[in-house]
């Protein structure tokens, strides 16, 4: 009994069982980061191609992704190949049973070829076209003249979509103009000018688009001319047209070299690319792109305010129930889930003043919101509303970590309070201030639920930032990387296909994230080293 | 001083003015933001509290007593068929514009017109029964909408002798209308012979459903449903006697609810259920709404289920699933010769004894929205019982929204207590271990890597916890479960076994090699539990839980489940814990613990009556605020749950909560409609949850740190 005793009052097993909360939240992040990296990381990686015959006499061509137990029958397994062929297949992914499997090699002349619609096809190259022209799959020089029509068709492709962007352009005016028409009739004024002007625009628009539609047919013309033809494993010929190829990868000659080259090139490519395919192959820039200018948006708008209020909190408030309350509010804000400030948003910036908005400077467009709906500013208003405690709190420890002495000094040397805030007080708390700013800024690239009700959009159909005036478009809708992992994950019509990207979009947020809080982190500690130093 | 000098510093005391006064502004912006912010939310919810309002228009004169009366969609004109046999439309203004009517022989006797006030029936002098389609076009001339109505004969045959019409009811190609019968009601359509529905009296009041499938007849004290198609026609599927003789029946959109008014002012609502033998059906009563005077008419909405009853003494709004009273008309003629509700549900129209017209405009924005719909069982169109449910979108235009935000409450507490569950304990646990136990260069280590468990973003743990351990934990919930239970077997043992080691052993246990240690106990429970999984599921669940679970209590077991994201919530939820908890425990002045060391307690004894009851008001504040973010958390409940809005508590189900239903929903709802301001309404609670959790936090560690404080002095 008393060893007993003596054993719980010396508490090494409570000492343990602490310690293995410690490990289990550990292991928890490790886990979830370990399971990202690797499943991201690997996702590009080229896989050797295997040709598998089965027992039913069909030959499949394509990639291992994984091994199950079979639910059909226990004490077997089978295998996820990815087959590819989605337009002759219908679907990327098969399960093999192993028992099926008779014989299985990985040829070497082999291709993967990524295309730009119906995903990848997996087959044998036969020979390119170039218009009359043949190149046989024998021929040494196939592939260097494949990479030279690619990238012949990739400035046709370029010229293809300046054509269309100028096409855009030059139909801009006239879409406007019906859509002024078309609310002018709906609300009754009215129209007869408005159809003058739409009639001289859409003239205005045949000159214009004339020789633009006609060198687009010749370019398209160009384009199709060149074509591989492969044949897949059993043994049908089918022509992929060079604009349509992505890269082509020979997985099973490859060398570690070469791998490496087609993984950065597929990593490249991810995030400098915009989707294809509903956003489940391609890449993730606009995404990115999106993210980051809302969190600039936000940033402009939530620093300025973070600052004054930390300033005002630490510099100027007396001890008094307004700051109190002014505090309180604060906590009350940190503490306020992010979902309320999107319902918060959209009752107020979207339906409140985005529709005033309309109301006062956009009438001749409505009912067709301009304002009035989900867009990047809002998103990023509502999110700056989100972080401005973050922003707070952390300058306000820059400020507290300003020795008293140094404020003394220089009010002693007669400065006013504004100018020793602004000479002495501010720039002795910048890391203070930067580090709530990168704080906020992680917080805001992570945020996913207010921009769901304010903004955000699957697929935008053009970046808030472009080339026509006025250059920044506040009120368009835009794309993000967490709704991006969300929508793709759950929403998409592939999800089996798609998971192994959004896995891929997850470690750059992760990434993102990460550095940014670790950049926060670091710039804190250097000024508690300080504070420290002040305080002696 | 140089003037130069002078004006200088005057501007910089200006300036310096100036910056206070825009400081102190700004400052104060965080407090207007907020006060702001909850006040508008508020303001958007208001609306739901009103019942409505409406409008009486002046009354407009016009020829005597029409027989029949009917509204265009957009209540411009109100056209009239006199017993002349001539027609009119009559505009607000009163100005009457004769309408073409199909070749009658005056004087008509007799009309009804159908609900929708497309069909009109009549019998003329011959004894004909006619049926008149109403048509009405409307086009755009520049900014006029032009309405274009017209009347065409689509039926006729002769009528029933002494018979009086009831209800018309079916499409102008088929239309349907009800006569009263000498034994009961006979239904007339261009199909073939006309039904017979056989009752005990004559019928006084009838309706028809839609699509003139059903007829609901009450005959003196009965109330009867016919089926008046397929094999069954005439044969009445369901019969209930009436206390009081009714004087107005109508059907409510949807065609599931009979309004019956009677004599007594009352009006019930009846239903078609199931009965109590299969294949049966038996007429319920869903509900009464007393009144004084003898019901005249009854009028039903086309958009929701709110129905207007005249009565001699007065016109009244109700809502049938609310039960709600909603307000009387104001200036109603006291003779309504015709009455009836407008298609949009934004007007009202009366004819009175001497033909003048009166018209009301109504506002009644959210009828179906009442507190009882919101926070009480509530009995639906088609339910036998009260129930909670959330289901804001119905399959067809008819169904009723069901608003009561009660599951969605209820799953996001669900939600939050199975994370707490998980979170709590370890959270609390690893802070004791990292401020108390452990060496600080380990804190120098732990303490950032769980900031940063905090930073990572809710998606991505979302898209983890329902993409990669939802499946896991489906095929290893057992093996999963039993980490939970062998980890404090194997540490205890472990331990135990080790105070028996050779003093010189113990002493070589540095920190380092102790965490060591720990996590190979920790592999050695997982590595134990997967072994055990098996016999384990064998023996207790015949092998498969799941299986075990739907066959023995019929509990079905969702993928996307309770578990699931109570893991994943706690992943997000024990990083804040741990960091307000860790610092509760640091800030347990040394000395207390030292003196308590001193005195001859071991770490442990130091620490369990020491350093936790010194922090237990920082502890409790931990753990309230983790609370709060998981009431609050929207994206990991989103993905790793079901979404199904369900009232069970149930581990293996999953749970719709307040935040992930916000936005699902909220982009969808129409600005303005009732689910928008629910849906606001929503937020507003969740606000005010979070504010209380917040506040209580702040409060109790407030009160027990006044209690602790002398130990912490």
């Amino acid at each position: 009994m008393s060893s007993l005793r003596r054993f719980v009052a010396e508490g090494s097993a409570q000492r343990w069982l602490t310690a293995s909360a410690v490990l289990v939240s550990l292991a928890m992040i490790a886990g979830l980061v370990l399971v990202v990296v690797q499943v991201a990381g690997g996702f590009f990686w080229p896989r050797p191609l295997f040709e598998l015959q089965l027992a039913d006499g069909t030959v499949l061509l394509g990639e291992e992704w994984g091994k199950e137990p079979d639910p059909a029958s226990p004490g077997n397994v089978r295998t996820r190949i990815k087959v590819g062929n989605r337009d002759i297949e219908g679907a990327d992914y098969r399960w093999v049973r192993s028992s099926d499997i008779q014989a299985m090699r990985t040829p070497p002349d082999a291709w993967l070829v990524e295309r730009r619609e119906y995903g990848s096809f997996f087959g044998f190259p036969v020979r390119l076209e170039v218009g009359s022209e043949q190149v046989p799959a024998a021929d040494a020089g196939l592939r260097a003249r494949l990479a030279a029509e690619i990238a012949v068709t990739e400035r046709l492709r370029r010229e293809e979509k300046d054509i269309v962007t100028r096409l855009e352009a030059a139909h801009r005016p006239v879409a406007k103009l019906q859509t002024r028409l078309s609310s002018a009739a709906l609300r009754g004024a009215p129209t007869e000018a408005l159809k003058a002007e739409l009639e001289a625009a859409s003239r205005r628009e045949a000159e214009l688009a004339g020789p633009l539609l006609e060198r687009l047919v010749a370019v398209r013309d160009q384009e199709g001319r060149s074509r591989l033809v492969l044949r897949t494993a059993s043994g049908a010929e089918r022509a992929v047209r060079t604009a349509d190829i992505v890269r082509t990868v020979p997985a099973n000659q490859l060398a570690f070299g070469g791998k490496l080259a087609v993984y950065a090139s597929r990593w490249w490519e991810f995030l400098s690319a915009e989707p294809r395919e509903a956003n489940t192959e391609g890449g993730i820039l606009p995404a990115i792109f999106g993210t980051a200018l809302m969190v600039l948006l936000m940033t402009v708008a939530v620093v300025p305010l973070g600052v004054v209020t930390a300033v005002y909190l630490n510099e100027y408030a007396r001890d008094n129930a307004f700051t109190a309350a002014v505090r309180l509010a604060l906590a009350n804000l940190a503490g306020v889930p992010s979902i309320v400030f999107g319902a918060f948003g959209l009752a107020f910036f979207v339906y409140a003043v985005g529709g005033s908005i309309d109301r006062f400077f956009f009438s001749d467009v409505l009912p067709t919101p301009t304002f009035g709906t989900g867009g990047i500013l809002w998103a990023a208003l509502t999110l700056a509303l989100l972080t401005l405690p973050v922003v707070v709190v952390a300058t306000e420890e820059g400020l507290q970590s300003v020795p008293q002495a140094v404020r003394d000094g220089a009010r002693a040397l007669g400065a006013t309070r504004w100018q020793t805030l602004r000479r002495v007080v501010l720039p002795y708390a910048t890391p203070g201030i930067l580090t709530g700013t990168i704080l906020a800024i992680a917080r805001g690239a992570g945020e996913v639920a207010p921009l769901m009700l304010t903004g955000v959009v699957k697929l935008a159909p053009s970046l808030p930032l472009d080339r026509t005036w006025p250059f920044l478009h506040l009120e368009r809708k835009f794309m993000h990387l967490g709704f991006h992992i969300y929508d793709v994950g759950f929403q998409s019509p592939n999800v089996e296909a798609a998971k192994p990207m959004v896995y891929a979009t997850v470690l750059v947020l992760l990434v993102l994230v990460v550095v940014l809080n670790l950049a926060a982190i670091l710039l804190r500690n250097r000024l508690r080293k300080r504070l420290r130093g002040a305080v002696v | 001083m140089s003037p130069l000098a002078t004006s200088r510093l005057a501007r910089s005391r200006l300036v310096d003015r100036l910056v206070a006064g825009v400081i102190t502004l700004g400052g104060s912006l965080v407090l207007l933001a907020v006060a702001f912010l909850m006040v508008f939310l508020v303001a958007q919810c208001l609306p739901l509290v009103g019942a409505g309002t409406s409008r009486h228009d002046a009354p407009a004169a016009s020829r005597p007593e029409p027989l029949v009366a009917f509204e265009d969609e957009y209540r411009e004109r109100l056209g009239m068929v006199w017993p002349d046999g001539s027609a009119a439309l009559v505009d607000r203004e009163g100005a009457s514009r004769p309408l073409a009517t199909p070749a009658v022989t005056p004087p008509l006797r007799q009309g009804v017109a159908s609900r929708s006030g497309e069909l009109l029936a009549l019998e003329d002098a011959e004894g004909r029964l006619l049926v008149w389609a109403v048509r009405s076009a409307s086009t755009w001339e520049g900014e006029h909408r032009r309405i274009e109505t017209s009347l065409r004969a689509v039926f006729t045959a002769p009528m029933e002798p002494a018979g009086r019409l009831l209800a018309v009811s079916g499409s102008a190609a088929d239309p349907h209308v009800l006569i009263a019968s000498p034994h009961g009601a006979i239904l007339a359509s261009p199909s073939g012979e006309a039904l017979e529905f056989q009752l005990g009296a004559s019928a006084t009041a009838g309706a028809l459903t839609r699509d003139a499938s059903e007829a609901w007849v009450v005959a003196g004290s009965e109330l009867a449903v016919f089926s008046a198609s397929g094999s069954d026609a005439a044969r009445p599927l369901a019969t209930v006697p009436l206390p009081t003789p009714a004087t107005a029946a109508t059907l409510m959109v949807g065609d599931v609810t009979c309004l019956v008014g009677d004599a007594s002012g009352a009006v019930t609502a009846w239903q078609l259920l199931a009965g109590p033998v299969a294949g049966t059906r038996v007429l319920g009563r869903a509900g009464v709404f007393p009144g004084a005077g003898a019901v005249r008419a009854l009028a039903v909405s086309e958009r929701n289920k709110s129905f207007a009853v005249a009565r001699d003494g007065g016109i009244s709004l109700f809502h049938l699933t609310t039960r709600r009273r909603l307000f009387d008309l104001p200036s109603v003629p006291a003779d309504v010769m015709l009455f009836s509700l407008s298609r949009r549900f934004d007007g009202a129209w009366a004819v009175a004894r001497g033909g003048e017209v009166h018209r009301w405009e109504l506002d009644v924005p959210h009828p179906e929205v009442s507190a009882g719909v919101l926070f009480l069982p509530v009995r639906y169109e088609g339910y036998t019982r009260p129930t909670l449910v959330w289901q804001s979108t119905g399959f067809d235009e008819s169904a009723e929204p069901k608003l009561s935000l009660v599951p969605l409450i209820l799953g996001t507490l669900k939600g939050a207590l199975y994370a707490l569950l998980f979170s709590a304990p370890c959270a609390l646990a690893a802070a004791l271990y990292i401020a108390q136990l452990a060496p600080a260069r380990l804190r120098a280590i732990v303490k950032p890597a769980i900031e940063l468990m905090a930073a990572l973003p809710s998606v991505v743990v979302g898209f983890i916890a329902a993409v990669l351990l939802a499946p896991v934990l489906q095929r290893h919930l057992v093996g999963t479960l039993t980490v939970f239970v062998a980890l404090p077997i194997v540490v205890v043992l472990a331990a135990a076994s080790w105070s028996l080691a050779p003093q010189y052993w113990r002493h070589r246990l540095t920190a380092g090699r102790e965490l060591g240690l720990v996590l190979g106990l920790l592999a050695v429970a997982i590595v134990a539990s997967y072994l055990v999984e098996g016999p384990l599921e064998r023996a207790l669940f015949g092998g498969d839980l799941t299986h075990w679970l739907l066959a023995s209590a019929g509990i079905t077991y969702d993928q996307r489940n309770a578990i699931v994201v109570g893991f994943a919530l706690g992943f997000a939820v024990i990083p804040i814990i741990f960091t307000l908890a860790e610092d509760a425990f640091s800030n347990v002045p040394q000395s207390l613990i030292s003196a308590s060391l001193a005195l001859g307690a071991s770490q442990w004894q130091a620490a369990r009556t020491v350093a936790i009851p010194a922090a237990s008001p920082g502890l409790f504040a931990a753990v309230m605020t983790g609370l709060g973010r998981a009431v609050g958390e929207t994206m990991i409940v989103l993905m790793a749950t079901g979404n199904t809005p369900i009232l069970s508590l149930l581990p293996f189900n999953g749970m719709r909560t307040m935040s992930a239903c916000i936005a699902v929903e909220l982009p969808e709802a129409p600005f303005g409609g009732s689910l928008y301001r629910v849906l606001i309404l929503t937020a507003l609670l969740l606000f005010v949850m979070t504010f209380v959790i917040n506040t209580a936090a702040v409060m109790v560690s407030a009160r027990l740190r006044k209690r602790f404080g002398r130990l912490a002095a």
